[in-house]
């Protein structure tokens, strides 16, 4: 290839310097040509000079004078005398010999030249005929004496090419080349004499010996060029080209993985030491690429595996999940397949969790999944999609088949001794099954999750088997929960943020009834139409999506209390969940409100039920949402445990009374309990909210107790826009 | 030992080439006169003192006074402040300059060439008031015999002839008398056309016979004849290697009574050292000033 080059290039390079000497031998026969014609013009006027000087030499001559004086004779002096007395040369064919009054002494008839001259015509002219150039000169006779004595005129023709040839300062003009155009001009001025001439330039040595040069030159170049090149190829290609062919064919043979890293065809050791050091680079980079790229494999593969896979019971993830359904809409879809879902959910799970803890409640669902991943045919995978709902999916299966299979599933749970880990209740789990056949429609298999929702809270139901498929006839029943359309509704909500409303209820000081903050409440509205709130956290429950639902309405009082919605003074109480409470980026958006902490109260409501769940790692993020500045409220007690142990490890600075107890107050009997409960929580340092006051008459029974605030439809309802006065409103419905 | 001659000689030239340059040249000019009425004849002439003798210097055959032989001995009798005339005959021409070549035509006869001879010794003698000593080489010598022949009255007071030839049949000459025939055949007939003759060294010599016959008429004979008629003393030179003149013909001149000088190995044109001793010869002939 650099030989290729080289040998272009220097073509190139000899193409050019060749033109450019062309050019330059052009410019200088131009020049040349200039000179030889400026030549030929010096040689005529040179030659017309000389010519003239033998007319005067002749017309001095003494016997001329004698012919004018006794011209009898004339015509034997003429044909003897006057070309043959070495008087005039060789180039002289004609004279004449005119009288005072410029006539020919004598006519001669074989003369060429005029027989008579006049004083006004004696200019020198040239005639050509044919082949013959000659020049007329005319000269006048005067005696050399004193006095010029004038006697009479000569005339004399003199072949002229000679005489240019014998010009002896010829340097540009090939004398022997001499010629004539024309062939036949009659008295033609010796001035205009040069244009019907024609020659060859002489020999240009210097132009001719630089162009010699040049190609010499050019030629050894190509000699010094070519000859190397063609003895050193065979040499190159074996230390060089040979080798490197190997390398390369070895380096592809290594990217289509058909070489060993120690292939055949590059064994042999190679000629040159710097290529076989190549090679033994490339062998050890390839061999270390090999174990890279192995680790990585295996890295990948861990990788893999821990993104998707529990690793609480080794069931694959909900990501696994997601991937594999996404796989198998996009294979699927539009061809004849029947493929049937099936999710499994652990009966009173919660409880059970409540109650033996949750340790213990793992081990419980670990122990579900791997009996139910025994009894999985091959090729069916167990998905744990969160919390105790598993799923497993059965391609091109019958109905009947994926039942059978769901119902060892079952057994094997029923069979799994739970007993030996000190559960005492029989643990067992429901099962919905959802199928579609030979439909290969995307809404259909987009529909199965939520058919197989369905089915498996169908099975759920007190008196089924633990086991159902889904059928119409189960979305009329549970439309409201499991609707696809609030399904969609809410997702998208948490997604965009968009249909999410916050309405505001206020809290307010009892001793003045001073709204002292609100209460963000939720609502999700789409189309015009209100989801319940029970819908919406049934579905956020469900589907586990606590942090991301909480996450989308703390943007949305941000944005509230960011744009002034909120009156200045007052404060929000916001619900979080248990879940979001240790979640990072709920944490995160909360710790961005502190810059609202001067001139609001913030409050974060958090359930008795969610906080024991995690409650070392709730406690922690609860102090540090104190230290900025933020209260803490335990939100429903009195619903679930109560655990007073409880209450005084958590970092709460109000307790809200759940509206079971408040109402509770109207039963004597109750009203103790409550009205003791709330003397011991206010004196360990909690305020104290009573919940779901809607009476003057319950209001007045709250007065009576230590609560410190008190929010219902007594003090307002729950509005977009907050009441900025409490009002007393006649209400029959709470938050 | 040294010839004494040689030595004498290699003086007088070291002697003739100082006093050429130290001597100033002498005042010389160019005469013309009109011969005929026809044609302009030339003469250099230099003038000498009041009592120098007159010579005229007349040059050979188809010469001019330019020759050197004559143009030497001009020089030297000038320098020596003798009144010099050397005159160039026209041949027919009209201002002659150049010696004119064989092969022209000749119309020039011994007729014109001593009427022209005579013209210039009486210029001469007017001009110098003194009787005119002739000097000629070659030709010019035959020539200015017959002019002491023809010219009776001709005011000459001695004559020089260097290397004395003549016309005619003879060794050395081209004329034979077969031309000289064919001439007097043609004079007879009346012609007066040009003929192609041989004269004296020309062996083409184109000329009408009347004009040949005048040159040829003056052989041998007829030169002895009028030198023998000693009207004015003579010398007569020679060059003992002139090849043009046969031995004879100086024989017939020595025998014949004139003063003949033999100068020992010049030759016709007494060239190279031996001018030097017909310089010396020439004025020991030459009367003293």
């Amino acid at each position: 290839m650099f030989g290729m080059a080289v040998f272009v290039l220097f073509v190139f390079y000899g193409l050019l310097t060749y033109h450019q000497m062309q050019v330059l031998k052009q410019d200088l026969q131009t020049s040349y040509q200039n000179l030889a014609n400026d030549e030929i013009r010096v040689a005529i006027d040179t030659a017309h000079l000389d010519i003239k000087k033998h007319a005067v030499e002749f017309a001095s001559w003494e016997e001329v004078t004698q012919q004018i004086d006794n011209p009898y004779y004339y015509a034997y002096w003429y044909n003897h005398r006057s070309l043959n007395a070495g008087v005039v040369p060789d180039y002289v064919v004609d004279v004449a010999i005119y009288d005072k009054s410029g006539n020919v002494l004598s006519k001669i008839a074989s003369s060429t030249l005029p027989d008579a001259v006049t004083e006004d015509a004696l200019t020198s002219y040239i005639d050509i005929n044919k082949d013959k150039v000659e020049m007329v000169v005319f000269e006048k006779i005067e005696k050399e004496s004193p006095s010029g004595i004038f006697q009479g005129y000569i005339s004399m023709r003199s072949n002229l090419i000679p005489e240019l040839i014998e010009f002896k300062q010829y340097n540009y003009v090939d004398h022997d080349s001499i010629k004539i155009k024309s062939t036949e001009v009659s008295k033609l001025l010796v001035s205009d004499f040069s244009r019907y001439i024609s020659y060859d330039l002489r020999p240009n040595p210097i132009v001719d010996d630089m162009v010699g040069i040049v190609k010499d030159m050019l030629f050894r170049m190509a000699l010094i060029i070519i000859v190397p090149t063609l003895l050193m190829y065979p040499f190159v290609s074996y230390l060089v080209a040979k080798p490197l062919k190997a390398i390369s064919r070895h380096i592809d043979s290594l990217k289509n993985k058909t070489a060993s890293i120690e292939a055949n065809s590059l064994a042999k050791k190679l000629p040159v030491s710097e290529l076989e050091k190549v090679r033994n680079s490339l062998n050890e980079y390839h061999q270390q690429l090999f174990e890279v790229h192995k680790s990585l494999d295996d890295k990948n593969r861990e990788l893999w595996n821990m993104a998707h896979h529990d690793p609480l019971t080794g069931a694959l993830n909900r990501r696994a999940f997601d991937e594999h359904w996404r796989s198998i809409t996009q294979m699927f879809s539009g061809g004849r397949m029947d493929i049937c879902l099936a999710i499994f959910d652990v009966n009173n799970f919660k409880a059970l969790n409540d109650t033996y803890g949750h340790q213990l409640g793992d081990e419980v669902l670990k122990g579900i999944a791997q009996s139910i991943m025994k009894v999985l045919r091959k090729g069916e995978h167990l998905y744990r999609l969160g919390g105790d709902e598993f799923a497993t999916v059965f391609i091109n299966c019958t109905e009947q088949e994926a039942l059978h299979v769901a119902e060892r599933c079952h057994q094997a749970v029923v069979d799994c001794p739970f007993n030996d880990q000190g559960v005492l209740e029989p643990v067992r789990i429901s099962i919905g099954l959802s199928e579609t056949r030979n439909v290969p429609d995307h809404e259909m298999l987009l529909a199965l999750q939520w058919q197989a929702d369905v089915a498996m809270y169908s099975a759920k139901q007190p008196g089924k088997a633990n086991i159902a498929v889904f059928s119409e006839e189960m979305t009329d029943k549970i439309k409201g929960i499991f609707s696809s359309w609030v399904n969609n509704i809410v997702y998208e909500a948490i997604a965009s943020g968009d249909d999410i409303v916050i309405f505001y209820q206020p809290i307010v000081r009892l001793e003045d009834r001073v709204v002292e903050y609100y209460e963000a409440l939720v609502r999700i509205e789409h189309d015009g139409k209100m989801v319940l709130p029970s819908d919406v956290f049934q579905i956020v429950e469900a589907r586990s999506l606590d942090a991301e639902m909480d996450i989308a309405i703390l943007e949305k009082i941000y944005h509230d209390l960011g744009s002034g919605k909120i009156p200045t003074g007052t404060g929000v109480s916001i619900n979080v969940s248990g879940l979001s409470i240790v979640t990072k980026d709920v944490l995160e958006i909360l710790y961005k409100f502190t810059r609202f902490i001067d001139d609001y109260k913030l409050v974060i409501e958090v359930t008795e039920t969610s906080l024991i769940t995690q409650i070392e790692a709730a406690s922690k993020n609860l102090n540090k949402l104190r230290e900025k500045g933020f209260y803490i409220a335990l939100d429903d007690f009195g619903s679930g445990y109560s655990s007073v142990r409880y209450l005084g490890t958590m970092p709460v600075d109000i307790v809200k009374f759940d509206i079971s107890l408040i109402r509770s107050l109207a039963d004597e009997s109750q009203q103790l309990i409550v009205k003791h409960l709330a003397e011991m929580i206010a004196g360990t340092g909690h305020k104290l909210v009573a919940e779901g006051i809607e009476t003057e008459d319950l209001l007045k029974k709250v007065n009576e107790l230590e609560f410190f605030y008190g929010q219902g439809y007594l003090f307002g309802r729950p509005e977009p826009r907050p009441l900025e006065q409490p009002g007393l409103l006649d209400g029959t419905h709470s938050s | 030992m040294s010839n004494p001659n040689i030595s004498r000689r290699y003086l007088a030239s070291i002697c003739l080439i100082i006093s050429a340059l130290i001597v100033a040249p002498v005042a010389a000019k160019t005469v013309e006169l009109s011969f005929d009425n026809k044609r302009v004849v030339t003469a250099e002439f230099s003038q000498g003192g009041a009592e120098a003798p007159a010579i005229i210097i007349l040059h050979g055959f188809l010469q001019t006074r330019e020759f050197h032989t004559v143009m030497r001995i001009y020089n030297a009798l000038s320098e020596s402040g003798y009144s010099v005339l050397a005159p160039t005959l026209s041949l027919g021409l009209n201002r002659r300059q150049k010696s004119l070549a064989c092969e022209a035509i000749h119309f020039h006869s011994m007729e014109t060439d001593l009427a022209e001879i005579d013209l210039w010794v009486r210029w001469l003698n007017k001009e110098t008031g003194k009787k005119v000593i002739l000097l000629g080489h070659s030709a010019g010598s035959v020539q200015l015999v017959a002019y002491v022949d023809q010219f009776e009255d001709a005011p000459v007071a001695q004559g020089i002839y260097i290397s004395l030839g003549h016309f005619g049949r003879g060794i050395g000459s081209a004329e034979n008398p077969v031309d000289y025939q064919r001439a007097v055949a043609s004079i007879k007939k009346g012609n007066t056309g040009l003929e192609k003759y041989a004269m004296s060294y020309c062996k083409e010599y184109l000329t009408t016979p009347q004009n040949y016959a005048s040159y040829y008429e003056w052989g041998k004979e007829k030169i002895l004849s009028a030198l023998n008629k000693n009207r004015i003393p003579l010398h007569v030179i020679y060059g003992s290697k002139d090849q043009r003149i046969d031995k004879s013909w100086m024989k017939k001149i020595e025998a014949s009574g004139l003063k003949v000088i033999s100068i020992e190995g010049a030759n016709h044109f007494f060239v190279s050292e031996y001018e030097f001793d017909l310089q010396d010869a020439i004025d020991n002939i030459l009367p003293g000033m």
